[in-house]
């Protein structure tokens, strides 16, 4: 009897040890090739000195692809670590820099901050502060121009006083 | 002896230097059977398994634990014997590569050294088996092997080969017929066959 595709995955599914109703055909089949493998599997093992050594290389080759690929993970992390160190002491360095107490106030992300004091005339033009400076300084120099305006105020009084007295007389 | 063999995997995967030596003696004497019984060389075989202990420490990662691990490492052992076997064919093609005198180069390279190799045939009297697996294809051939020393199911051999699990069972059927009859066969009509390259 001829064992068409279906029987034939019958027989290999019942041969891998699934359940699987034979008929007497497949049942046969099975049987035949179980009997084909013994038969040959004496014959197919392998033994001996070559074996033996071609394992004790593989084992070596093993041994030095493993080394291998641990010494390349440390150069990895070595190297991470060294690039985390780096950018750390950047940053420590660029905030240590000389003069940098008011940088944080006046280099906000909105832009460049006015430093005008409270009672500084309004005509008086603002200081625009765009780099690191010793606030301080500003504002002494602020409180000098506010009084130098004044100055300037009673003097044009005193002048509009003087005109008006000549107008008058 | 499977919690066994997923604990070497794990330590394997885990990158330990003992989850692979004991996977290697776990598997390494079928690996090398099913190489020397693919190729027919004592050095291609040493060769290719020297190739999977590479591959095994690159790839250990990618093996999924839901499968078994068997089929999955003699996929690789497979592949390896496909390529090695294709190339060898490609040799063929090109012919030998000889040298200023004329002498074929290729008698000098390592697993190329017949009468040496036909000495250790010959001591363990498997020279009608070489024979006889040189006369199945390629095809049939592995799947016979990796019948014996993968202990892989036609199921898995279908997988692997990319074909229905009747057409694995059949050409199983048909190898190992072919072999049972050649190695029952008496020795004067067996040394007729010989000669033939894998």
């Amino acid at each position: 009897m001829t064992l068409n595709d279906d029987n034939l995955a019958r027989v290999a599914k019942h041969l891998d040890g699934q359940h699987a109703t034979l008929s007497a055909a497949e049942e046969a089949l099975a049987a035949e090739i179980r009997r084909d493998e013994q038969a040959v599997a004496s014959a197919l093992d392998v033994h001996g000195a070559n074996m033996a050594s071609a394992l004790a290389k593989a084992q070596r080759q093993m041994s030095v692809e493993l080394a291998g690929k641990r010494r390349g993970l440390r150069i990895v992390l070595w190297g991470g670590a060294v690039a985390a160190a780096a950018a750390l002491l950047l940053v420590v360095v660029l905030q240590m820099r000389p003069g940098d107490t008011a940088s944080n106030e006046v280099a906000s992300p909105k832009g460049p901050v006015k430093v005008v004091p409270n009672n500084v005339p309004e005509d008086l033009p603002a200081f625009s502060v765009t780099e690191t400076s010793d606030t301080e300084a500003d504002l002494e120099l602020l409180r000098v121009l506010g009084s130098e305006n004044e100055l300037g105020e009673s003097l044009d009084a005193q002048v509009i006083d003087s005109v008006l007295l000549e107008e008058a007389t | 002896m499977k919690d066994e063999i997923e604990q070497m995997v794990a330590a394997a995967k885990a990158g330990r230097a003992d989850g692979f030596q004991r996977l290697m003696s776990a598997y390494g004497a079928r690996l090398y059977g099913f190489f020397f019984r693919a190729t027919g060389s004592h050095h291609d075989a040493e060769d290719l398994l020297g190739d999977l202990s590479l591959r095994l420490v690159r790839m250990i990662k990618t093996y999924d634990d839901r499968g078994r691990f068997e089929p999955w490492l003699f996929r690789i052992a497979s592949n390896l014997v496909r390529d090695r076997i294709r190339r060898r064919q490609v040799r063929s093609i090109v012919g030998p590569i000889t040298d200023a005198e004329g002498q074929s180069i290729e008698d000098e390279l390592p697993g190329k050294n017949l009468p040496v190799e036909a000495g250790l045939l010959a001591a363990e009297e498997s020279g009608r088996l070489k024979t006889a697996l040189e006369k199945l294809d390629d095809g049939t051939r592995e799947m016979i092997l990796l019948r014996h020393f993968a202990d892989m199911s036609f199921k898995e051999i279908a997988e692997l080969f990319e074909c229905p699990i009747g057409t694995a069972l059949a050409k199983v059927h048909r190898g190992l017929k072919t072999l049972r009859r050649m190695l029952e066969e008496p020795q004067d009509n067996a040394a007729s066959h010989e000669g033939g390259p894998i």
